[in-house]
């Protein structure tokens, strides 16, 4: 079966999406990647990233209501699907399954 | 508190370039992150990051977010599979509708097409030449007479003392003369003497011979390929010989492809400029004030590319022609050689030059008659309308948007234009030889050309956009509710912008109608213009070969016989009269004479044979000995000289360098095309020959030219006999205007033919719509004519007002072309008048069909339904 290829920021927006719960939109998302991994995106990359993740079927989006402090203009509010969820724990099943085939000697060789 | 704002112009780009879409979403999360930024880290890093974000999210950066509703879901296979399917059976369904659209379309197509070609032919003119913006041919002009031709020593002393000019070409006028080879002798028309660089100059093939040395021997020849098949059966004739006027033998240095139909130099061979000179004396000359060459330069590219420099160089040449001690008030231009063929109006010139003014005519006719053919598309698509309202209604109740719905309606007329397009071009192949026949031209289309191909399809474009533009507006403009609940009526602003096509259809229609009619009208009050002479039955016979020297012999002979015996001897027929002189002195004379003096050299017999007339004094008459020195005038040179009818005869006259008296006046008779006004003339006493005139008499024509013909055969064996009848070639002057006239009168009666086409369908389609009013009144009493003339009434509306709006303009666009001549006809009102009438007629005619079909029709059928 093919899989849908996650990419490393879309996974790490994706992420993003999930920690923030019905919460996330463009500027959450930037805010919470800068906070947390200190990148410095662009806004048109995460831009681009939700909506490639949109067309990829892992998030969904809609509308919010009008808001005062952006001159009313709408949010777009995104959400992780299902398959967004299975997406995100199939990578964690895998990273956890091969960090669990590692012989212990390269982990140390990274401490030092 | 106030959140921060980033600044207003970067948020017009965004706003301009960002997707329509996401612009919402976008903008707001950018003020977001931007009053975030500022609070953070100040407004510097802020601005900084804001500028760097809206650049990410701008094209080509930014993805574009897919709605469900995608304008580009219109572009999708199924939807173009079923436009198409839709389209095809709307063709289908309604055959008879789409045959007129598509025929009118096509014939219109056709008529562009050719019009085109025709065009594209004359604009493309010496084009062909290499360096042809480099050249330009020097003309001069005195006062009103403006000639192609200048003097022989011109072209080398100019390059000479101007660095500006390259090189000098000159050519002779046409020299006619007696090839003959073998058996084989004919009188070969298109030769001229040229200079030995004419080939480095101009970009004319040489398919065999060496161009640097082919034009320097005075012995040699060069023929063009098609004479050398016509005299050796191959092209393969350098070296061998040709005798020529019966004296001189020439050897064919070399073979020319022949002559490109577009070229203003049209020619059969070529002699070099060295044997010309063996016998002329204005070659040997160098002559500065005789003109009789036509002289072309080359400039360098600088001085060609700019109007200044030329200016500069006229000015230098006539300070160069003043040193030579020439007092003659010339003035001199630069004509381009690419502007040749088409603007120019010079006397003495080559035959065969066009008129920018058709050009421009027939540009606008085809773009007339395309127009009126892309009306036709409209008016019934819109007239019809109301059976695709339903189809409207439905796609836009399932979610088309406008404009899906525009470019549907467009598309479909783009594959109407396209189908006629196809048929046009076949009716292009169809009618290419007629034209080629009425055009004189050898016009081809080649699909294959890139050039060509493109335009074809820029036709067709052009054609679908512009008759779909408003069927599809107006289309996609239902409202769906309406439509679909059946109460759609035809809004009167339709009907109105119906109407207002039909008008234009019958104006264009009108001015082509008088427009040929007065083009017609023109050409036929040239030739029943009383040109001052009787030119019927003047039969005429070029002194060629030996006739010049046994002038007293063939004058006998003619007198001998009475069917010849009414001839007269002159310097040149009244067709093409090229020569004349400034170099004029009167009795009387207060300032050096500035108009041109043309002259014929007549014998005692001219004014008897002309019957021209005498309006003072006498003609040249035998019993007179001094009459070698005596002139005989013409009406208009009398005015120029100041004298009148009764002192003119008596008065000196220094013609030339010749003193003599003035014996008499004759009243002016056109000597040259009537495109000229009359000029002054000045008549000679004929000592050297030229052509002998014979006046026959109706009926004994035959005989005459036997007779003719066996006195050349005794006097003259070795050439050729040649005669021909002087109305014919007078007729033949007007030759380009009659041409014109033909084409005209085709275009019209075409345009005609697809208005009425677009005029039958809507005809039909009125009657159809009305079926039921019709049956109606049947049934309430009303007559079969009154039917009809119901029916008439509302067209005959529109006919009238196109009258009202056509005549003024075909009148003054008439009046326009007619100032291009000298003597013009006058412009009637009944013309205009009959060519409404005629319109109105026509039109009449072709509603009457549906209108007389929908009249007779039985009540019974027609109202069953309800």
């Amino acid at each position: 079966m093919r899989r849908t290829y996650l990419g490393e920021f879309e996974e790490l927006v994706l992420l993003m999406i999930a920690i923030l719960d019905g919460h996330a939109y463009g500027v959450t998302v930037s805010q919470e990647i800068e906070q947390h991994t200190g990148r410095v995106v662009t806004f048109g990359a995460v831009h681009n990233t939700l909506i490639r993740l949109e067309e990829k079927g892992f998030v969904t989006s809609g509308l919010g209501g009008a808001t005062a402090e952006r001159g009313g203009r709408r949010k777009r509010l995104f959400k992780v699907t299902t398959l967004g969820k299975s997406a995100l724990a199939d990578v964690q099943q895998l990273r956890n399954k091969l960090w669990t085939l590692m012989p212990d000697a390269p982990l140390k060789l990274s401490d030092l | 508190m106030n959140t921060p704002l980033p600044p207003r112009w970067a948020k017009m780009l965004l706003r301009w370039l960002h997707p329509e879409n996401t612009i919402e979403e976008v903008e707001g999360d950018l003020d977001e992150l931007y009053a975030y930024s500022y609070q953070r880290f100040g407004k510097g890093k802020a601005l900084l990051r804001y500028l760097l974000n809206v650049v990410s999210v701008l094209p080509p950066f930014v993805r574009r977010r897919k709605t469900k509703y995608e304008p580009s879901l219109s572009l999708s296979p199924d939807m173009l599979k079923n436009y198409f399917k839709i389209a095809w059976r709307n063709i289908v369904r309604q055959k008879a509708y789409s045959i007129l659209n598509i025929a009118g379309l096509s014939i219109g197509m056709a008529c562009s097409i050719l019009i085109l070609l025709w065009v594209q032919n004359e604009l493309s003119y010496d084009r062909f030449h290499a360096r042809a913006s480099q050249l330009f041919r020097l003309t001069c002009s005195a006062g009103d007479f403006k000639t192609a031709v200048s003097a022989a020593g011109m072209a080398g002393g100019l390059q000479a003392q101007l660095p500006q000019i390259k090189s000098g070409v000159r050519i002779s006028k046409l020299n006619p003369m007696l090839f003959e080879v073998g058996e084989k002798k004919v009188e070969e028309k298109r030769v001229f003497y040229a200079d030995s660089n004419f080939l480095e100059v101009f970009s004319f093939p040489l398919l065999a011979g060496n161009a640097a040395t082919a034009l320097k021997d005075p012995g040699a020849i060069l023929i063009t390929e098609e004479t050398a098949k016509k005299y050796y059966g191959t092209s393969d004739a350098v070296g061998k010989t040709i005798r020529i006027n019966n004296n001189e033998n020439f050897t064919i240095a070399g073979i020319l492809a022949n002559s490109p139909s577009n070229s203003h130099l049209q020619f059969d061979a070529i002699i070099p400029m060295k044997t010309m000179a063996k016998w002329n004396s204005d070659l040997q000359n160098d002559t500065w004030n005789n003109f009789n060459f036509y002289t072309y330069l080359e400039l360098d590219p600088k001085t060609a590319a700019s109007v200044p420099a030329q200016q500069k160089v006229l000015l230098q040449i006539a300070n160069v022609f003043k040193a030579r001690g020439q007092d003659i008030k010339l003035d001199f231009q630069l004509q381009p050689l690419t502007d040749i063929h088409l603007h120019s109006n010079l006397q003495i010139d080559l035959p065969g030059h066009g008129n920018i003014q058709y050009v421009n005519i027939f540009l606008i006719v085809a773009i007339f008659i395309l127009v009126v053919a892309c009306i036709n598309f409209m008016n019934l698509s819109t007239a019809r309308s109301e059976r695709r309202a339903k189809e409207v209604g439905l796609r836009k109740v399932v979610g088309a948007n406008r404009y899906q719905l525009v470019y549907q309606f467009l598309g479909e007329s783009l594959i109407f234009s396209f189908l006629s397009l196809v048929i046009a071009v076949g009716i292009v192949y169809m009618l290419l030889p007629v034209f080629r026949m009425l055009t004189e031209k050898t016009l081809a289309i080649n699909l294959l050309d890139g050039k060509l191909l493109l335009s074809l399809i820029a036709i067709a474009v052009l054609t679908g956009l512009l008759s779909g533009s408003y069927p599809a507006l107006f289309l996609s403009g239902f409202a769906p509710v309406k439509v679909l609940k059946g109460k759609m009526r035809v809004a009167g602003g339709n009907l109105l912008f119906r109407n207002a096509l039909v008008v234009t259809q019958f104006v264009v229609a009108i001015v082509l109608l008088v427009g040929t009619a007065v083009v017609y009208k023109q050409l036929d009050f040239i030739k029943k213009r009383n040109l001052g002479f009787d030119k019927s039955n003047l039969l005429y016979l070029p002194m060629t070969g030996e006739l010049g020297g046994k002038q007293q012999a063939l004058k006998a002979s003619l007198a001998q016989n009475p069917l010849t015996e009414n001839f007269t001897v002159i310097s040149g027929l009244p067709t093409n009269h090229e020569s004349g002189t400034i170099d004029v002195i009167w009795d009387g004379q207060t300032t050096k004479n500035q108009v041109v003096f043309p002259s014929f050299d007549v014998d005692e017999n001219f004014v008897k044979v002309f019957k021209s007339q005498v309006l003072a004094g006498r003609g040249f008459d035998k019993a007179f000995s001094g009459d070698s020195s005596s002139y005989m005038i013409n009406e208009k040179a009398m005015q120029i000289m100041g004298m009148n009818l009764e002192n003119a005869v008596g008065k000196s006259l220094t013609f030339g360098e010749t003193k003599g008296t003035i014996i008499g006046v004759v009243k002016d008779f056109h000597f040259k095309s009537l495109q000229y006004a009359m000029e002054p003339l000045v008549l000679r006493l004929n000592k050297w020959g030229g052509v002998v005139l014979v006046r026959t008499t109706a009926g004994s024509n035959e005989q005459a030219i036997k007779a003719l013909g066996r006195i050349n055969q005794q006097l003259n064996p070795a050439f050729p006999f040649t005669f021909g009848f002087l109305d014919k070639d007078l007729d033949n002057l007007y030759r380009s205007e009659q041409q014109m006239g033909s084409i005209f009168n085709l275009f019209a009666g075409l345009a005609i033919f697809i208005s009425c086409l677009g005029l039958y369908g809507l005809s039909a389609f009125m009657a159809e719509q009305r079926t039921k009013e019709i049956g109606v009144r049947k049934v309430l009493g009303a007559s079969v004519a009154g039917v009809v003339g119901l029916l008439s009434q509302d067209f005959l509306k529109l006919i009238l007002i196109a009258i009202i709006i056509a005549s003024p303009i075909a009148w003054y666009a008439m009046n326009k072309w007619l100032q291009g001549f000298a003597y013009q006809t006058t412009l009637e009102w009944w013309v205009i008048a009959l060519a409404a009438i005629l319109a109105t007629g026509i039109a009449l005619f072709t509603i009457s069909f549906q209108s007389i079909k929908a009249a007779l029709m039985d009540p019974v059928k027609s109202l069953r339904s309800e």
